[in-house]
């Protein structure tokens, strides 16, 4: 007999927050949420980003309060550290809970 | 790969990165020609002391220099001290029994010298705890043939009748040390070389750049 109720992991999708539900910036966010910090150079090797998009999502994420960026020296070299902030680390928590959850409700 | 474990790749090939131009090799190879130089010899254990003061900022230049201007810089998170503490003591109390077990299966479990003669033994197995843990966190295929390099050849010294007939308390622990030291910096060095080859200077490195 189908069941008519609605399954609640695929309810809460409509909680995900949207800036993060995209490609690019989950890419970003993710890298982040496992380093400390990175720089420009970094990120842009690891994800496979062009320069304007990483350069775009960035900064929206910098908007959102959720990235925050460094100058700071490393051996007297200038350094633009990108890291994560604890409104983004739990933003990028939430998300992850959600979408695993909804994924977890369709099954295998 | 479970959809779960994604960070944890994330993680691990970020380390790798970070990892893969041997400079790690270099200085363990450095620090284990100390070992070779001061072991058994009071005169020479500042060297220790200036090794490990002098290695950790060293390593920073270097990859400062050659490293960050081609693939970027990044920060680790720092390690849980006391889960790395526990870790470490494990491994030596386990070293300790692995060299324990095998000199009680040769019947010399209460001679002191056969103690000594065990010394490489007993180095082999702390220092591949070391490369056991930097594979583990980068998945550097090389740096687990060197933990493997370095537990084997401390045994292999260690053992009666194969290791080198020199007498003297710390021979063979010289002797493993050197040889290990080589190894490393032969290791570090093609991956360093290596490493320079295949990943030229990126344009987005900092103009600001020394």
């Amino acid at each position: 007999m189908p069941n008519d109720a609605p399954l609640d992991g695929l309810q809460r999708l409509s909680e995900l927050d949207r800036l993060l539900h995209e490609p690019a910036r989950l890419q970003i966010i993710a890298h982040l949420f496992v380093l400390e910090s990175a720089d420009f150079l970094f990120l842009l090797r690891r994800t496979g980003l062009t320069k304007g998009n990483l350069s775009s999502h960035v900064r929206k994420l910098e908007e959102a309060g959720y990235v925050e960026v460094e100058k700071k020296f490393v051996e007297r070299h200038p350094v633009t550290a990108y890291s994560l902030t604890p409104r983004g680390r739990e933003a990028f928590t939430a998300y992850r809970e959600t979408i695993l959850e909804a994924l977890d409700a369709l099954g295998e | 790969m479970t959809r779960r474990d994604g960070l944890e790749r994330i993680r691990r090939e970020a380390h790798h990165e970070l990892h893969r131009d041997g400079l790690t090799e270099i200085a363990a190879g450095v620090f284990l020609f100390i070992v070779a130089l001061a072991v058994g010899r009071p005169a020479f254990y500042w060297t220790y002391l200036v090794g490990l003061v002098v290695l950790g900022p060293g390593l920073r230049r270097l990859r400062s220099r050659y490293t960050y201007p081609r693939i970027g810089f990044a920060e680790l998170p720092s390690e849980d001290r006391r889960r790395l503490g526990r870790g470490m003591a494990l491994w030596v109390v386990g070293a300790f029994l692995v060299v324990a077990a095998g000199l009680a299966l040769l019947g010399a479990f209460t001679d002191h010298l056969a103690w000594r003669r065990a010394a490489p033994a007993l180095a082999g197995l702390l220092f591949s705890g070391g490369f056991l843990y930097l594979a583990q966190q980068s998945g550097l295929k090389r740096v687990y043939a060197l933990a493997v390099a370095s537990a084997v050849s401390g045994g292999l010294l260690a053992w009666p009748g194969i290791g080198p007939r020199i007498e003297g308390a710390y021979a063979s622990l010289r002797v493993w040390a050197v040889l290990m030291a080589l190894l490393c910096l032969a290791v570090g060095g093609l991956a360093f070389r290596r490493f320079l080859r295949e990943t030229p200077i990126s344009e987005e490195w900092s103009p600001d750049a020394e």
